[in-house]
């Protein structure tokens, strides 16, 4: 296994995954997408709302804040002990917002105070709704683990994709350059002897083979690598990106030792 | 993650994984398909969203148990290599 990492910032990555097989690089896309835990709101008391968005309507707005998680110290509520929601499974967060009279204001994600200093919106100017003068937003809103499967405002990664890294090669070329003029993304150049690919650009190729259709003497031929693939990855903010992957690797390992565990008890 | 037998002989078992889906079930197959001793083993899902899924592995006489512990332990291999080298290209 080779991982060669292409960019990596908080919130994206894209790495090249090689020498792996296409049901690891898909187990691990799907695990990102849907089996890394994080905290979001799940329940909201109400205290006050004379804002002008029904109390359901602006507890679905707050389910969808992203919400820094650690990993480590929350426990998924259905796996929790408890029934009801306990500290390990469940944090407390506060909102009380009111408008001066006569001025407009926006609540925003920022408002969200919670009881553990590490918790906190990932994005703190996510509009929630805006009141008008006098009008007041007060409540608690209980953020749960849970899993991206039951609901999306639990997705950890949200636009989790892989490409396989294509290959593309050029054998008797009479250097008729229609190879180059049909590539809609320049990754083929005329060299002295023959077309070639355009250093660093083969990554860019989507393997729509317009440059196989348009060669006349099929000289060019693209495949695909079936053991190598183009990740490319983006969290909503309750991780950074490299968490995000650590975590989904995880999450695959405890399951693998799961069931191990289980079958050993048989 | 519950497991409940429904078929259990020397060389085959079927076998109902509770709360699991493609995901851990697609590799699991494929690693299992990687045991020679291994004729088939595949799983199924009878409804998207209301059926679990249930897995099925028959072998050429090897402890059907024993073949998917065996691709259970590779998988945590898998990961602990990926865990590996990816902390080792971050470094």
């Amino acid at each position: 296994m080779d991982i060669d990492i292409l960019e990596l910032s908080d919130r994206s990555a894209r790495f090249i995954l090689s020498d792996v097989d296409a049901a690891f690089a898909n187990g691990l896309r799907r695990t990102m997408l849907a089996d890394v835990p994080t905290l979001a709101i799940d329940e909201v008391n109400i205290y006050n709302n004379t804002s002008v968005l029904y109390d359901e309507q602006v507890a679905l707005r707050l389910a969808l804040v992203p919400l820094l998680t650690s990993f480590d110290e929350f426990t998924p509520h259905e796996e929790c002990s408890c029934e009801e929601g306990c500290p390990a499974c469940t944090i407390s967060l506060t909102l009380s917002v009111e408008a001066p009279m006569g001025e407009e204001k926006t609540v925003y994600s920022g408002d969200l105070v919670s009881a553990d200093p590490k918790v906190k919106a990932a994005d703190s100017n996510i509009p929630v709704v805006k009141l008008k003068g006098g009008q007041q937003l007060v409540l608690e809103a209980i953020a749960k683990m849970g899993y991206g499967h039951d609901h999306a405002k639990w997705q950890a990664g949200v636009a989790c994709g892989y490409k396989n890294v294509p290959v593309i090669n050029i054998e008797g070329c009479d250097l008729c350059e229609k190879c180059v003029e049909a590539c809609p993304r320049d990754i083929l150049a005329l060299g002295e002897e023959s077309a070639e690919v355009v250093d660093d650009r083969l990554l860019n190729c989507s393997l729509c083979k317009q440059c196989v259709e348009a060669c006349g003497i099929d000289a060019i031929s693209v495949s695909e690598n079936d053991t190598s693939f183009i990740f490319t990855l983006e969290s909503d903010g309750s991780y950074s990106a490299e968490e995000l992957i650590i975590n989904a690797v995880n999450t695959i390992r405890t399951k693998a030792s799961t069931l191990d565990n289980i079958l050993g008890e048989l | 993650m519950e497991l409940k037998i429904i078929e259990k002989k020397d060389d085959e078992i079927k076998v109902e994984i509770k709360g699991e889906s493609h995901t851990l079930l697609n590799m699991l197959k494929h690693f299992l398909l990687e045991d020679e001793h291994v004729d088939i083993a595949s799983y199924d899902m009878l409804h998207v969203s209301i059926s679990e899924p249930v897995f099925y592995v028959r072998t050429d006489g090897k402890d059907p148990v024993q073949a998917i512990r065996d691709a259970a332990v590779k998988l945590t291999a898998e990961c602990d290599e990926f865990t590996g080298v990816f902390e080792k290209t971050l470094a």
